[in-house]
């Protein structure tokens, strides 16, 4: 049987067709090396090498309905093997072709007028294939890099966990083991999954993973607010959260794996909703912990690390941004991103339990926090370096342990509803900027959804069950997925979608991302960038409240 | 300044001397000698405001009803004070301080006084400029009068008693050494202005006091000359704008206040460079410093506000045109002062602004890096500076009727900087709305002076090139609800070469 493998046109490889016989699976077609460790661990034995695209693809592009019977018959219990056909949707995996369209062009032409001179290409460039392909910093150069963001990219560069990971006794392999002995990264964890997702989407120093302000100014789109659920729906997700996928082989013992000393039950948990939660956190971890490495390189300030619109705003008197004040910083100076903070509440009142006194104390321990990150920013414009990167020694490891206390924490319905009445509700003085908002109108679609939405009924294990009865539960409950995921998942979040839709906040916030390879952000960019020119705050807060009044 | 009084010497000396006595007694605290403090003190010399030895009597005294204050409709000429409080917006800048925008200023900075007991605000909205921190109880009486005599004319303890005694035949020199200033003189006049206009050390408005709600300093010479009313003689009669002193002022103020503006800025950046140095030192407490702004480098104010202050749009006419001169996303400094400083430097002097070792390019490179080398800047400043003082000092001068000697173009001096700002002007609208606006306000000034030499009168609807000027005015104004503008991009522009082009057939 053969497989055919989506091709791509690059500059250089031309069509790549892979055909594989059942027998040479063992073996993969191409075995691409680039050699260097993963930034992200460190490794004294060998050194972790990329693999390649194809080679996932091998395997993981069966056809996402079991019954339409798979070249092979695998065990879709616990991943449904279809990865790769929907990831061929997937905007990753044109993130190199864009370099060459129009846009990635115009750039490249202003950027030769740089240093970089006339024959720069952005198609070869490390500052742009961090992100638009796997070339981190201090990596050798992949050989195969034109499929854009693929698998390796997240998961990890896979030439020591590729075996070991087709084994169901992977699965009884701890997290931390995945990671630094075969550099398998541990996405289905919360926090570890924001990292990667925001290594490119808010940035990464050491990975060199930055978009600079002269790329901004060349023409690179803004990099929006992400919250990571919202971003992730609309890959679409290849995966399955647990509560999805069924009891598989070995499921009591990844548990204990997984999710170590917990006190709930995992199957009970709002995976989404939690989610939401530590991703709110750890996009401000990842925003503050680029300002301090940033502010640490040679070249400083570089001002794409600072909040675009603080300067690039139309000016009016009165204007919003007077109104509202500047919260602690000296008006006029440069000011962070203010998005990241939008969700940290979430978290905070979480690990608060919902008590109102210790939500304070925490929030004032925050505060506090906060104040150090302002008091270097008022020192000089863009900040003191070095009371910024100790501002950011203070704040970022709370940070990260408040991520973590509510990843290994339960989040049921309840905890839910706590966090939407705390999404709805804001104080006299807040004023949330056009980001922000976003920020907060996206957790609400996707937590509300999860609330309103019971998650599939699916087939659990009887006392004994043979392999083969075990891979067709698999099947049967993958199929029950799918007709889930099509049916009441679909339908509760449409009900969410028609209540923004109906108070024209879906519209005006663009809350709709111009997600998978059949849109393009350049065609919805000027309609963004005007939506944020015209945003008000006290249009956003009159309709929140109508949010809050319909949402009860 | 005329002088015809027709009053008994010795009578005016007793009315002088009272009036003076009365004035001193009056106020809360003797007249005093304010020391240069130390924050001040910089290289730059020559400054009006820099001379701080002066001391300041107050408006009270000129403004008595038979020396200053007069009845207008007798003739300007003993009603300056009158016309001035009556008309003057700078009446009003001690008023202004006391007003909503700015209470909000001064609770959006945290200031640690209100606004109108804040040596920050002080030092421009009133005569004197003060010490870092004076607090409410040595707020003079005199402050009360706005941006009154002195600001301009000089602290008039030294003068006031003298100037009585002056003739049209006293010498200036007789007159500036007892603090008086030359305000005839367009050049010394246009330094004065732009003391506060453009600002000075110690008058400095930067980027934080535009955030919290300052409106912007863009001084233009003739411009704001045109704004004011006239509260001096005119040389004669014959109709023409009402301010004009004499034929084609309007365009010597031009060409002079180009110079002088330059140069005040150049003054400031050097000033502001140079502590940058101790920014490192400022703590600040969560109030924002009364006396004077802290040291703050990079500073804002001295880049184009529209290079940043725009709604980001796609596609973008500013990655259309391109970036020339400095890098994507760098940025431009001066866009307001230089675009036709060297056309001056060119026309009437032979004189590159634009290279060399003192060029506005190299400073121009300099000040576009995120993080600008302020020592780097200091020294080009400097050698900038001078260029502009020698301009100024040298430029070409005639003597007047009553022999002094005086900026005064003649009109093939004024049609060639008329002719080469149009000629330069496409490619300076292109940049940006700052240059443009500049090229319309030189028209305008250039073009009505050009008609004025020639016994026109200066603003004349049929006139071709002043109807012209009108539609560029309009592609330059903001949206009615901001205070950018928004519109000027590819489509105004190329109206705006066209206009230009239009103009230039035009031109005779």
């Amino acid at each position: 049987m053969a497989v055919r493998i989506k091709t791509q046109r690059s500059p250089d490889a031309g069509r790549i067709a892979v055909r594989v016989s059942l027998s040479g699976l063992a073996a993969l077609a191409l075995s691409i090396s680039a050699s260097g460790p993963q930034t992200a661990v460190a490794q004294d034995a060998e050194p972790f090498e990329y693999v390649g695209y194809q080679g996932c693809a091998l395997c993981h592009s069966n056809e996402p309905n079991p019954d339409a019977g798979g070249r092979l018959k695998l065990d879709r219990s616990f991943s449904a093997m279809n990865e790769g056909r929907i990831f061929e949707h997937d905007k990753h995996i044109v993130a190199f072709e864009l370099l060459s369209k129009p846009l990635g062009q115009k750039m490249q032409a202003i950027l030769q007028t740089t240093k970089r001179g006339v024959n720069y290409k952005v198609t070869e460039a490390q500052e742009c294939l961090a992100c638009h392909s796997g070339w981190k910093k201090g990596e050798k150069k992949p050989a195969v890099y034109e499929y854009g963001v693929t698998c390796e990219s997240c998961h990890g560069a896979a030439s020591q966990w590729e075996d070991h990971h087709k084994r169901d006794s992977w699965r009884l392999v701890s997290p931390a083991e995945k990671e630094e002995k075969y550099n398998f990264v541990d996405v289905r964890n919360p926090l570890r999954r924001a990292e990667q997702c925001f290594s490119c989407h808010i940035g990464n120093v050491t990975e060199g993973k930055v978009v600079t302000h002269e790329m901004y100014a060349a023409g690179h789109p803004p990099l929006p607010g992400i919250e990571i659920e919202s971003f992730i729906a609309d890959m679409p997700a290849h995966w399955r959260v647990l509560r999805e996928k069924g009891q598989f082989l070995h499921f009591q013992k990844y548990l204990e794996t997984n999710f170590p000393g917990m006190d709930y039950d995992p199957l009970q948990d709002l995976p989404r909703t939690k989610a939401v939660m530590v991703g709110g956190v750890m996009a401000l971890h990842e925003s503050i912990e680029l300002l301090s490495e940033q502010s640490a390189e040679p070249v400083w300030p570089e001002l794409a690390v600072f909040d675009c619109t603080a300067c690039h705003h139309d000016l009016r008197s009165p204007g919003w941004r007077q109104t509202r004040g500047y919260s602690g910083l000296i008006p006029g100076r440069p000011g962070t991103f203010e998005w990241p903070n939008a969700l940290i509440k979430l978290a905070i009142n979480h690990r608060a339990g919902g008590d109102a006194d210790k939500f304070a104390s925490e929030w004032a321990a925050f505060a506090e926090k906060k104040a150090e990150l302002t008091a270097a920013l008022n020192a000089q414009p863009f900040g003191s370096s070095k009371q910024l990167q100790a501002a950011a020694a203070s704040i970022l490891p709370w940070l990260k342990s408040l991520a973590n206390d509510v990843a290994m924490s339960a989040v049921h319905e309840s905890q839910a509803g706590h966090a939407i009445k705390q999404l709805l509700s804001l104080g006299p003085q807040d004023y949330p900027d056009y980001h922000s908002a976003r920020q907060v109108l996206w957790a609400y679609r996707t937590i509300r959804s999860e609330m309103t939405t019971a998650y599939p009924t699916l087939k659990a294990p009887p006392p004994e069950e043979t392999l083969k009865e075990a891979q067709n539960r698999g099947d049967q409950n993958l199929q029950s997925f799918l007709v889930w995921q099509n049916g009441p998942q679909k339908q509760g979040r449409q009900k969410v979608e028609d209540l923004l839709k109906k108070l024209e906040l879906s519209e005006t916030m663009r809350l709709n991302l111009p997600s998978t390879v059949d849109r393009q952000i350049t065609e919805s960019l000027p309609e963004n960038l005007d939506a944020i020119g015209a945003y008000d705050p006290d249009w956003f807060r009159e309709k929140l409240q109508m949010l809050d009044a319909e949402s009860k | 300044m005329s002088w015809n009084r027709n009053i008994p010497l010795l009578i005016t000396l007793v009315a002088t001397t009272t009036i003076v006595w009365v004035a001193r007694s009056g106020s809360a605290v003797e007249p005093r000698q304010t020391v240069v403090p130390s924050a001040f003190a910089t290289a730059s010399t020559g400054r009006i405001g820099a001379k701080l030895d002066a001391v300041f009597t107050g408006v009270g005294s000129c403004a008595a009803s038979n020396c200053h204050g007069g009845n207008p409709s007798n003739g300007i000429a003993g009603a300056e004070y009158s016309i001035w409080v009556q008309q003057d917006k700078h009446a009003e800048g001690y008023s202004v301080l006391l007003n909503d925008e700015s209470k909000q200023m001064a609770k959006l900075l945290r200031l640690e006084t209100p606004a109108h007991e804040a040596a920050l605000c002080l030092n421009c909205h009133s005569p004197q400029r003060f010490e870092p921190t004076p607090t409410g109880e040595k707020i003079h009486g005199h402050l009360l009068g706005g941006v009154s005599c002195e600001a301009c004319h000089g602290g008039a303890q030294g003068w006031l008693a003298e100037h009585v005694r002056w003739t049209d035949s006293t010498r200036v020199e007789d007159k500036q050494r007892f603090g008086f200033v030359d305000t005839d003189e367009l050049w010394e006049r246009a330094k004065v202005c732009a003391d506060c206009h453009v600002g000075a050390p110690g008058r400095d408005v930067n980027h934080d006091l535009y955030a919290a709600g300052h409106p912007r300093l863009f001084f233009e010479f003739s411009a704001f000359m045109a704004n004011m009313p006239i509260h001096w003689e005119v040389a004669s009669s014959r109709e023409r704008a009402d301010w004009s002193e004499r034929p084609g002022i309007e365009a010597d103020t031009w060409a002079v206040g180009q110079l002088a503006t330059a140069e005040a800025a150049l003054d400031l950046l050097i000033y502001r460079a140079e502590r940058s140095e101790t920014q490192q030192d400022f703590k600040f407490t969560g109030h924002y410093p009364a006396g004077q702004v802290p040291p703050v480098w990079p500073e804002y104010a001295e880049t184009g506000c529209f290079a940043c202050h725009h709604n980001l749009a796609s596609p973008s006419w500013r990655q259309e045109r391109g970036f020339a001169g400095r890098g994507p996303g760098q940025y431009p400094w001066g866009t307001w002062t230089f675009p036709l400083v060297d056309i001056v430097t060119k026309q009437t002097l032979q004189r590159d602004v634009k290279s060399g070792g003192h060029s506005v390019t190299s400073l121009q490179s300099l000040m576009a890096e995120s993080l600008p080398n302020a020592k780097e800047v200091v020294t080009r400043g400097r050698e900038l500076q001078k260029f502009l003082q020698e301009a100024g000092r040298d430029f070409p001068r005639s003597k007047n009727s009553a022999g002094r000697s005086e900026v005064m173009l003649s009109l093939e001096q004024v049609a060639a900087l008329r002719n080469a700002v149009a000629a330069a002007g496409p490619g300076v609208v292109k940049e940006n709305w700052d240059g443009a606006t500049q090229v319309y306000l030189a028209l305008a000034a250039l073009q009505r002076g050009h008609r004025d030499l020639r016994e026109l009168p200066v603003s004349d609807s049929n006139d071709p090139v002043l109807k012209s000027l009108i539609d560029l005015r309009e592609l330059l104004e903001f949206p009615a609800d901001r205070d950018s503008p928004e519109d000027y991009s590819s489509t105004p522009i190329q109206t705006f070469e066209e206009t230009l082009n239009t103009i230039r057939t035009s031109l005779d």
